[in-house]
């Protein structure tokens, strides 16, 4: 060995000692941070770092979000869950002094938003449990760490703007780890997200855009067992896009028609894209066949009744609806044009003297109390009079209450098998509508429905459940009977 | 022979007076052998979607903030109906109404300031008279399934 080869050996010894030392040292001190330098290698892009690792207590962690831009000292844990149980206390309805709350919630909501990295770690401890304290409840911790991602992601989607304390990132890595998480987390904490996603939004959209209908199908199929979660939020994205790719829409009339919801939304899009054949074929196919379940039936025959050309509308009711469907009625009047649509309809079928169920459940869903008296006192089929007076005592407007309680006196007065009486429990619902709206005993109006009760109950004509119906009415009115 | 005779004007009278007789049954009705089914619990919202809410300005940027508000909200209970679906000496037989509650809900400014998260005009049950307005909407017609009544001839069953 020569003299130049000896020095060769020496240097590479000092090279090993002083790597083992550095390897030694490092990973006692803060093995976070090496597992995020992997991390960070592995992704090869500017995606905020994963940080993370169960082993290792928590202590300082360092993020490199930008290859120029100085480190950033991330909070411990305890730290962080403090900053969410502050944000997450935050009464969702306040008042006072406007200036001082908003520079509050400013200051909270940055304390968790910024840097990104920040927000990722907070949805970590939400999905690892971290921050539940009673799986009932969502803790203040939840509320906050959720409040973070929906107004997080929101703010930074604008990116970094003059004048803003934001260290802008690309939130989308933190919308689809909090996807991904949703299955291990509570009932509530699901349910409240679902809450902010559709309150929150800015000029670019909410929480969830276009982008992310793909991820939230593929999910939904995942997770069956929340896929009303999935579907709701899937729902939002839907309602919010003006113009839905048509094969997405025939995919999901394909492929989900366990949900009654999505059903729904794409048969209402196809109506609104003016694919009224399609659609109603589609929604044909649904009603006819003899294993649709009831939900599912029900919802197309909202989606045609709030969507479809309002004559489509109109005769699918008319040949599907059982008559009891209040919710289809209320769909069908209170669309655009659809009380005049409605009438006109009803008065078509009243001078033909047909389809009495369909005319009562059209009566159900009007607003105007003049035409229900109108019909209260016309229509020559009992349970539409009854229909029309119950619809016409609940409506929270309502002043006729003095007509309305004429008309159920006369009623009462009737032989019990004259054709133009009412039937008694319609009669009892009527003026158990009356009684809500008119607490004082003292009123006259209060004493004549409490006369049309004891009248009811003293002819015998309620059936079991009516009657015992009437006593907790009056027994709520603290009238002994 | 008038000894038949009263034999038979007796039985014509038994059989005219005797409850489960063929003649005392009128009409006979044959056994539809179905059954009621179920229908669940409906929720629906309903009325004119208000949207409840205001906006809060965070790190300069505007973000609205707010939630729909259907008026209606209709509770139709879960209750049977008649779809024909077979059961072998069952009928489908009414069993009187439900009655279908309506909800009532709007905006109410509670809070005059701007909403620090939500709305700073809530979504709430409206009150009439310092109470939630809940009404009676309508009625739903409930069935239910019952054995048929047994038929003492052929041995099946009748309605």
């Amino acid at each position: 060995m020569n003299e130049r080869k000896l020095w060769m050996v020496w240097i590479g010894l000092a090279l090993a000692v002083a790597a083992a030392i550095g390897l030694w040292t490092g990973s006692d001190v803060e093995p976070g941070i090496v597992a995020a330098a992997q991390e960070h290698q592995d992704s090869g892009s500017q995606a905020p770092v994963l940080l993370f690792s169960e082993d290792a207590e928590p202590h300082l962690r360092v993020v490199d979000s930008a290859p120029d831009a100085p480190p950033e000292v991330m909070p411990d844990d305890d730290e962080l869950i403090a900053a969410l149980r502050a944000l997450g206390s935050l009464d969702e309805y306040t008042r006072g002094d406007v200036p001082g709350i908003e520079a509050r919630v400013n200051k909270l909501t940055l304390a968790v938003i910024t840097p990104i990295g920040r927000l990722q770690r907070a949805i970590e401890l939400l999905t690892n449990g971290r921050l539940t304290e009673d799986p009932t409840l969502a803790s203040a911790p939840e509320r906050g760490a959720l409040r973070g991602l929906v107004l997080g992601s929101l703010i930074h989607r604008h990116g970094q703007r003059s004048g803003s304390k934001l260290r802008a990132g690309n939130p989308e890595p933190v919308v689809a780890l909090a996807l991904e998480g949703a299955p291990t987390w509570t009932e509530p904490v699901r349910g409240r997200l679902l809450h902010l996603a559709e309150a929150f939004s800015t000029e670019k959209g909410r929480f969830l855009t276009g982008r992310h209908i793909r991820h939230v199908v593929e999910l939904r199929a995942l997770h069956p067992d929340i896929g009303p979660f999935y579907s709701t939020l899937l729902g939002y994205i839907l309602k919010d896009m003006p113009k839905v790719d048509q094969q997405l829409l025939l995919d999901i009339l394909q492929g989900d028609q366990e949900d009654p919801l999505l059903v729904r939304l794409a048969l209402e899009q196809l109506f609104g894209q003016g694919k009224d054949q399609l659609a109603m074929g589609l929604a044909r196919v649904f009603l006819t066949g003899q294993d649709t379940p009831p939900r599912l039936r029900s919802a197309v025959l909202k989606a045609v009744a709030s969507a479809a050309p309002m004559d489509m509308a109109l005769d699918c009711s008319q040949e599907f609806s059982k008559g009891s469907e209040l919710g289809l009625a209320l769909a069908l009047s209170y669309r655009a044009g659809g009380q005049e649509a409605v009438l006109e309809r009803y008065s078509a079928l009243v001078m033909a003297g047909s389809e009495p169920e369909f005319r009562r459940l059209l009566i159900s869903g009007v607003s105007d109390p003049s035409v229900l008296l109108g019909v209260a006192e016309t229509d020559p089929e009992p349970k539409v009079r009854g229909q029309a007076l119950i619809t016409a005592s609940g409506l929270l407007e309502f002043k006729s209450q003095d007509e309305c309680l004429g008309l159920l006196e006369s009623s009462l007065d009737l032989p019990p098998d004259d054709p133009t009486g009412l039937p008694p429990h319609y009669t009892a619902m009527a003026v158990t509508n009356i009684t809500r709206r008119n607490m004082a005993s003292s009123d006259p109006l209060f004493k004549r429905s409490i006369r049309l009760f004891e009248d009811l109950l003293e002819r015998g004509t309620l059936d079991e459940s009516a009657k015992s119906r009437v006593h907790a009415e009056l027994d709520r009115l603290g009238i002994s009977h | 022979m008038n000894r038949t005779i009263v034999v038979l004007v007796l039985s014509v009278v038994a059989s005219l007076l005797l409850p489960g007789s063929a003649l005392s049954q009128t009409p006979a009705l044959k056994c539809p052998n179905t059954q009621a089914s179920d229908i669940p619990l409906d929720v629906e919202l309903g009325g004119v979607t208000l949207r409840c809410g205001g906006s809060i300005i965070i790190d300069g940027l505007t973000i609205s903030s707010g939630s729909n508000c259907a008026q209606l909200i209709v509770v139709t209970p879960a209750h049977q109906i008649c779809q024909g679906v077979p059961l072998p000496g069952s009928k489908c037989v009414p069993q009187g109404d439900m009655k279908i509650l309506v909800h009532h809900y709007e905006c109410r400014a509670e809070y005059w300031l701007l909403g620090v998260f939500g709305a700073s005009i809530r979504c709430t049950p409206a009150l009439v008279n310092g109470y939630p307005y809940v009404t009676d909407g309508g009625v739903v017609e409930d069935f239910q399934t019952k054995v048929c009544n047994p038929d003492p001839v052929s041995g099946g069953s009748s309605g």
